[in-house]
């Protein structure tokens, strides 16, 4: 998926800003002194401008000023920055690219963000076990550059690739349009080293496939750090297929496409990837790239298998039938690796190519079973209409996981309010059709309030405790993920002070 | 002035912004591409950052304070940042209209601002600048050193921290620019009438440069009028925060290109270039001054296009060489431009054209950068030298003369063997030319 809310407008958490905003009190000044004791001066931001930035991540609904932000270099400059936090009571919470797209690295009340981006060496790279051990920093995208001469590549592929980090990327179990055959976030860590939110170092190797003991790699990922600071990381490496046929189904209706997907899956073909994009995107991509988008299909499919040369046409011809039997309109199969790159980078720009269309969106993230597609998309067709809404629709078809993006102007506090509650009507309609609030986005501060529509008081207790036996003191990333966990309650959005 | 009024003035000047400071969404897409951020690895220190701190002033929640003014001074403007933006953000635009209300606010120290001033009229000025120069030059002159000029005084004027060292030349200065004929007769049938910018570095630094344009675009079927009462493009101006009298200066080169009804108007320097077909943007909407820049900035082409399309109907004569391209930022980023001087290059027989990792990645020179932040513009300088002996090549090729003189010089201080030319020298070469800078220099 892709970006997320246009130019959103000036929201403040309540009182957050006034809490921190004079910023160099006194006990800031010896905060920071302390952390540049440990990093040096150079690498602690604290003035009110430096601090400011790191208000937000990609969500820029919620914001808040941390007291200082500090950059460590290694893994015992994070330690002795945990210890010290944890010393004081002060909460704190890890911060990669800052990409995120539910607030979840934006600081706590009164806490400081530990920044990882220093941390951006790639340590080993073990071409015969198929391995890479990366410091957290490390960009998505420098794994598959560092190992594409050798034929292989890194398979998680979020669209913000380029940007991203891997200690991001294991914080929200991240995935990408490829994900559907090759697994997300989770299926390609192998081992980590987390500073423990009391600053001891938990440091799991990942040597072997299989550990025995709890999987502790598994629980972590997708904990959006709140169970520590992951250091290092050591990721599996794929081998690059050794043929590509990425093709562009055009539709009639959005129904014949999504039933086409459906078909596709049931026929047991597994495309490595299966994007949608509806009339409205088209519109927006085509207006932007001039790819040759038919501007009246009312959806457009991509669809791309890879693997052994040998009987990849023949199956290419398989999801030709299937297409046909579903009334496409017309199949376009990239010629070359640059129209299938003109494509790719069609689907990968979309969310940003909106701006086209209004001044302001905000893109939803929710997971339905694959077989409900053409329904839930009605529905969603329908609450547009009420609340009298732009909605566009682009998303990974294959895994069921959409991303409806609401069109609207942030000058508008009517609208604002208007996009808030249509958002929430898009929530409840994906859950009651048997999903779930969020795909790759992570729950952060956005989604904290739907938290109990999908699960029980016993299963939240139960992660609360998960959470308390990894930071007994509540102070790493606090107010993320659980309702209640870290007992920060002023962390729910304000909806009505948000506009 | 008082603070709170001086942050009500920030505000105003910046919320003139809103509508672009909006486009951007936070996504965050930019910062690996922003060389300064690969550097500092700081939010503050990136494109996103900068927009943010501009969208607080823009806001009224923050004062442009001493901090805010380092973050964005750090910034080299090199706009690799539009490049990589999906939501079309025009950083380049922003950047222009908050430098230009911090030179007009009077932000920094009198003495601050007069050293700017100053060493924009030298740089802009190329009779002043070749004195300059040459003055510059003759203590490694009378020392019998290799041509060098201290680049450190310079960085201290500007009030900036740190020194960038001494500027290593190719050549002692004349201190007189070499100007070019008026106008030079197409050589063959006439294919077009091309009016040549000549610029304020190029005829004091680079005279062959401009020389082997002329030629090259002369055999090639052009007619080359330079016409004269052209002066500086106002690049300097605009990047630096002095859009009044980057205003002025295009209303002039506008005139002056007009009254000498080219075709089109060929500029051989990537910063000159990106300014010229922008000239619009100096002017309020509505305006007829405008309109009128619109249609000049139409005609603008680097002369990588024009040669690049010439060249493929002509013979050439092999040059064996082995090459690698430099992406000047005001070409790859401020116009897009990346195809048609590899075509060129690669149109010569017996030249080998290799990859340079990281090729659009600024050098440092960016405009008076190297001097106003030395020790950013070293860190990248050292950083694109690696990565050019890494590739093996004899000769980098850059399209802009900023880049060409702090690469040229950053290649001499590590004792590399490595040439830095601009590519039109290559073509030159290959059409049977003169000798290129590297070798002893050409005079007129
Ligand atoms: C344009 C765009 C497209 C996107 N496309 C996708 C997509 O296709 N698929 C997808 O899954 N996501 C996508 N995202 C969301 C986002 O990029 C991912 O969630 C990514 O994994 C975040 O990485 P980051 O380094 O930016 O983390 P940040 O935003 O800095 O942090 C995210 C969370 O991770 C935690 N964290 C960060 N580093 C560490 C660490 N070292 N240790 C512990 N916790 C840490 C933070 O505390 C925070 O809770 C997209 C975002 C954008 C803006
Ligand atoms: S112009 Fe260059 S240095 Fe400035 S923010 Fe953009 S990419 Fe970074
Ligand atoms: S890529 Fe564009 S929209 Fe995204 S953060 Fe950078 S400037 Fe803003």
């Amino acid at each position: 998926m892709d970006v997320d809310r246009k130019g959103s407008p000036s929201i403040m958490l309540p009182s957050a800003d006034t809490r921190t905003a004079p910023g160099e009190t006194a006990s800031n000044t010896a905060l920071v002194r302390d952390l540049a004791a440990i990093v040096g001066s150079e690498n602690v931001c604290s003035t009110t401008a430096e601090r400011m930035v790191y208000e937000s991540d990609g969500f820029t609904m919620a914001r808040r000023r941390p007291a200082a932000v500090v950059h460590p270099a290694s893994t015992a400059e994070v330690q002795a920055i945990v210890r010290l936090a944890a010393s004081r009571g002060i909460p704190f919470v890890a911060r990669g690219a800052g990409t995120g797209l539910s607030g979840g690295a934006m600081a706590p009340p009164g806490g400081i963000i530990i920044s990882l981006t220093r941390m951006r060496r790639i340590l080993d790279i073990d071409l015969r076990n198929r391995r890479l051990t990366a410091e957290a920093g490390v960009v998505n995208l420098k794994v598959t550059q560092a190992v594409a001469a050798h034929g292989l590549h890194y398979a998680p592929d979020p669209s913000s690739q380029s940007a991203c980090t891997l200690g991001g990327n294991v914080a929200e179990n991240a995935g990408g349009p490829h994900t559907l055959k090759y697994g997300v976030t989770v299926n390609h860590l192998l081992g980590l080293k987390m500073v423990l939110p009391c600053g001891e170092l938990l440091d799991i190797p990942g040597e072997t496939e299989d550990n025995p003991g709890y999987d502790l790699p598994g629980l972590i990922t997708g904990s959006e750090g709140t169970l520590g600071i992951v250091t290092e990381v050591t990721v599996r490496l794929t081998p690059l297929p050794q043929k590509t046929w990425t093709a562009l189904a055009v539709f009639e209706t959005i129904t014949d496409a999504t039933r086409c997907v459906s078909s596709i899956i049931a026929a047991g073909i597994i495309p490595a990837a299966l994007e949608l994009m509806d009339a409205n995107v088209i519109q927006a991509v085509e207006a932007a790239f001039h790819f040759g988008l038919p501007l009246d299909a009312q959806a457009v499919l991509i669809i791309e298998l890879d693997g052994l040369e040998a009987g990849l046409d023949e199956l290419g011809a398989r999801v030709r039938g299937i297409c046909e039997s579903h009334a496409v309109r017309e199949l376009r199969i990239a010629r070359d690796e640059a129209e299938r790159t003109a494509l790719w980078m069609c689907r990968k720009k979309a969310v940003g190519s909106l701006g086209r269309l209004a001044p302001s969106h905000c893109t939803q993230d929710c997971v339905i079973p694959r077989s409900a597609l053409p329904e839930v998309l009605e529905k969603i067709g329908q609450i547009a209409r009420d609340f009298d809404l732009r909605i566009a629709n682009v998303f990974h078809a294959g895994d069921g996981n959409l991303h409806p993006i609401v069109l609207y102007d942030d000058r508008d506090e009517e609208q604002v309010q208007r996009v808030l509650e249509c958002n929430a009507a898009i929530v409840r309609a994906c859950v009651e059709a048997g999903g779930t609030i969020t795909g790759e986005h992570g729950v952060g501060v956005e989604k904290l309030e739907f938290m109990p529509l999908i699960f029980s008081d016993a299963d939240l207790a139960t992660m609360d405790r998960v959470r308390a036996a990894f930071d007994a003191q509540g102070l790493c990333n606090p107010g993320k993920l659980l309702p209640g966990g870290g007992g920060c309650a002023d962390l729910v959005l304000n909806k009505k002070a948000a506009v | 002035m008082t603070q709170p009024r001086k942050r009500r003035d920030d505000q105003t000047a910046l919320a003139r912004l809103t509508d672009e400071l909006v486009e951007c969404i936070h996504c965050g897409l930019c910062l690996e591409a922003c060389p300064t951020y690969v550097e500092l690895n700081r939010e503050e220190d990136s494109p996103r950052g900068r927009i943010y701190l501009m969208r607080s002033v823009a806001e009224g929640r923050a004062a442009l304070d001493g901090s805010m003014l380092h973050h964005l001074d750090v910034c080299l403007g090199c706009r690799a940042c539009e490049t990589a933006c999906p939501s079309d953000v025009k950083y380049g635009l922003l950047l222009e209209h908050t430098r230009t209300h911090i030179e007009e606010a009077a932000h920094r120290p009198v003495w601050q601002r007069l050293g700017r001033r100053l060493l924009m009229e030298v740089f802009t000025h190329s009779a002043t600048m070749a004195l300059a120069m040459f003055f510059a030059t003759l203590p490694s002159r009378l020392l019998r050193n290799p041509p060098s000029a201290p680049g450190g005084i310079v960085s201290r004027i500007m009030g900036a921290h740190g020194d960038g060292g001494n500027l290593r030349l190719e050549r002692f200065p004349s201190p007189r620019p070499s100007r070019l004929q008026r106008l030079t007769p197409a050589a063959g049938g006439k294919k077009l009438r091309v009016g040549l910018l000549e610029g304020c570095v190029m005829p004091v630094l680079f005279p062959e440069v401009n020389m082997a344009t002329v030629r090259v675009l002369s055999k090639l079927g052009c007619e080359v009028v330079v016409p004269s009462g052209q002066g500086c493009c106002g690049a300097l101006h605009v990047h630096n925060g002095y859009g009044r009298q980057a205003a002025r200066m295009a209303l002039r080169n506008m005139a002056v290109f007009e009254a000498a009804q080219c075709d089109v108007i060929v500029v051989n320097s990537a910063g000159c270039g990106s300014t010229m077909k922008e000239y619009a943007g100096l002017f309020p909407e509505g305006s007829p001054e405008r309109e009128q820049a619109a249609a000049f900035s139409a005609k603008v082409r680097d002369v990588s296009e024009v040669v690049a399309a010439l060249l493929e109907q002509t013979e050439l004569k092999p040059v064996e060489m082995t090459v690698t391209y430099h992406d000047a930022c005001h070409l790859a980023h401020g116009q897009k431009i990346r195809s048609e001087p590899r075509r060129m290059l690669s149109a010569i027989p017996g030249l080998q054209l290799v990859d340079l990792p990281e090729s659009d990645h600024c050098c440092g020179s960016a405009g008076v950068y190297s001097f106003t932040q030395p020790d950013m513009a070293v860190r990248l300088l050292k950083r694109k030298v690696t990565n050019i002996e890494s590739t093996g090549a004899e000769v980098v090729a850059t399209g802009n003369p900023g880049c060409q003189m702090w690469i040229r010089s950053g290649l001499k201080l590590e004792g590399s063997s490595v040439r830095a030319l601009h590519p039109i020298e290559i073509v030159d070469l290959a059409l049977d030319g003169a000798t290129t800078s590297g070798d002893s220099p050409s005079r007129h």
